[in-house]
């Protein structure tokens, strides 16, 4: 018990992070905006407006002191939050999920740095259950034609091909759907940004990338009507950079040793992509987060057993 | 083999059947995340809802079909469970040995689960056949036992942390299975 107190007390003092991380979200959400329009920034504002309403609210009536607003943690789970839901969406959705994200996914669990889900994803995962069509429709880019991403038309392509679906869903870019293949490359670049400024760890995004690569390459068949989408696709496509280097590798909800960080990025990668390919929907990057959240802290406890031992 | 997988998967991920049993609430922390406590639940697991559920679908096989008394499966299933339950554990106790006799005597908690579980998981009306049954009981048990373990170190870590006052203890872990079955929907 004592030593479990002892790793909780070293990854709270871990740097803050938050200042970097908000650098780093700049190219991503500059692509995102530029190609899906200024609903996103809608979103944004909405949401930070509202988290830090809540949250200040909730310091006043636990009686603590205004001043851990400073810590800027709610900020990070309120931009991803409006990062992930389509642009243009009904105000009242982006206030449930940051809602769900401020009171849940935080202050149940006693404010900044205590979180055992990574909050962004409870709210996500909240909205997502509640109103899936909403949340998974989202606005054509260019011709208008479309209105679905390219995992939505990957998945629900009713026995086509895949280089069939790419004619038909006109507008799709050449790896990963039209535009979705810049954000992504931009939050790879922040990404990297962070691992370099040492604010997150390596292992993390490395294994989930290297396990959806891997997963996808197993299962991918050139291309025929069961196909999964071949690997460039799944790397390029949705939420994948933004799940590998902002979400899961939250330093707090991250296992200390980092050997169970690669395990860590192992579950969540193969679950995203088990629940892209045979799952009801089409990204599952959020509750693949949700569950390896759940199982970090085994992974701690075992870690911490055997140190004892030996 | 491979229905059998995605019939257990299905059932325990999509339908939250295990984590409906995590409801009592009171399986000892200490106990379940001791190095070897995955092999033992599952094994006490195992050994009650396979030998019980392979009795359940011969009784109902050879007694209550024949003799068209299918009203009273549930009745039958519930007896033969607990008694199953309770003559291991009985027998255990006159053994005196370490793991296994801490186990059913300290924990009487699994066996009511597994009771639960078997009850709503291994009904003759589903359709299985006899090796189906067992297979599916092996399965479950030891699912049942990770998911245990992994709540049982979620539990301690939470209380470590700093939480409001009124959020220990229960309504936390009733907050945490809530979020993990959320989860777990997207598996369906």
């Amino acid at each position: 018990m004592r030593e479990n107190k002892n790793y909780v007390a070293k990854s709270m003092a871990s740097p803050k992070p938050i200042k970097w991380v908000m650098i780093a979200l700049i190219p991503g959400s500059t692509a995102t905006i530029i190609f899906f329009g200024t609903g996103y920034l809608w979103n944004i504002a909405i949401a930070t407006c509202i988290s830090l309403i809540l949250e200040g609210g909730c310091l006043v009536a636990s009686r603590k002191r205004l001043s851990e607003l400073h810590d800027g943690g709610f900020l990070i789970t309120a931009i991803i939050i409006g990062l992930s839901l389509p642009p243009d969406i009904a105000p009242a959705i982006v206030i449930t999920a940051v809602g769900g994200a401020i009171l849940i996914g935080r202050l149940l669990y006693g404010g900044e740095r205590n979180h055992l889900f990574n909050p962004a994803m409870v709210g996500y995962v909240i909205v997502l259950i509640s109103f899936p069509e909403t949340v998974s429709s989202w606005p054509a880019p260019v011709d208008g034609l479309t209105n679905a991403t390219a995992l939505v038309s990957m998945k629900y392509r009713e026995g086509l091909t895949v280089l069939e679906a790419w004619n038909v869903l006109n507008g799709h870019g050449t790896i990963g759907g039209y535009g979705w293949e810049w954000i992504n490359l931009c939050f790879l670049i922040g990404g990297i940004l962070l691992i370099l400024k040492k604010m997150i760890s390596w292992q993390t995004p490395l294994s989930i990338i290297g396990t959806i690569t891997l997963l996808s390459i197993a299962n991918f068949d050139s291309g025929s009507m069961d196909s999964k989408g071949p690997p460039l696709f799944h790397l390029f496509a949705g939420s994948t950079m933004l799940l590998a280097f902002f979400v899961a590798s939250d330093p707090t909800t991250q296992p200390i040793h980092n050997r169970d960080k690669a395990i860590l990025g192992m579950v969540i990668g193969s679950i995203t992509f088990f629940v892209r390919g045979w799952g009801n929907y089409p990204d599952g990057a959020a509750f693949a987060v949700l569950l390896g959240n759940a199982i970090t802290p085994y992974l701690n406890s075992r870690r911490i057993k055997f140190n004892a031992k030996s | 083999m491979q229905d059998l997988i995605l019939i257990v998967l299905g059932s325990i991920l999509a339908n939250n059947f295990v984590l409906a049993p995590l409801l009592s609430l009171r399986v000892d922390n200490e106990f379940a995340t001791r190095p070897s406590s995955f092999l033992s639940i599952g094994m006490t697991a195992a050994a009650i809802l396979v030998v019980s559920s392979c009795l359940n679908h011969l009784a109902s096989e050879v007694l209550l079909s024949p003799l068209k008394l299918d009203y009273l499966s549930i009745l039958i299933f519930m007896l033969l469970i607990l008694s199953v339950a309770k003559a291991l554990q009985i027998s255990v106790i006159w053994k005196r040995t370490g793991l296994s006799r801490t186990l059913f005597v300290r924990n009487p908690v699994i066996t009511i689960d597994c009771a639960i579980l078997g009850l709503t998981l291994l009904r003759p009306e589903i359709g299985f056949s006899l090796l189906d049954t067992g297979i599916t009981a092996l399965l479950l048990s030891f699912s049942y036992a990770g998911i245990l373990i992994i709540f049982a170190a979620i539990d301690k870590q939470t209380t470590s942390l700093a939480l409001p006052q009124s959020f220990k203890g229960p309504p936390i872990t009733l907050i945490n299975i809530g979020l993990l079955s959320m989860a777990c929907i997207g598996l369906l």
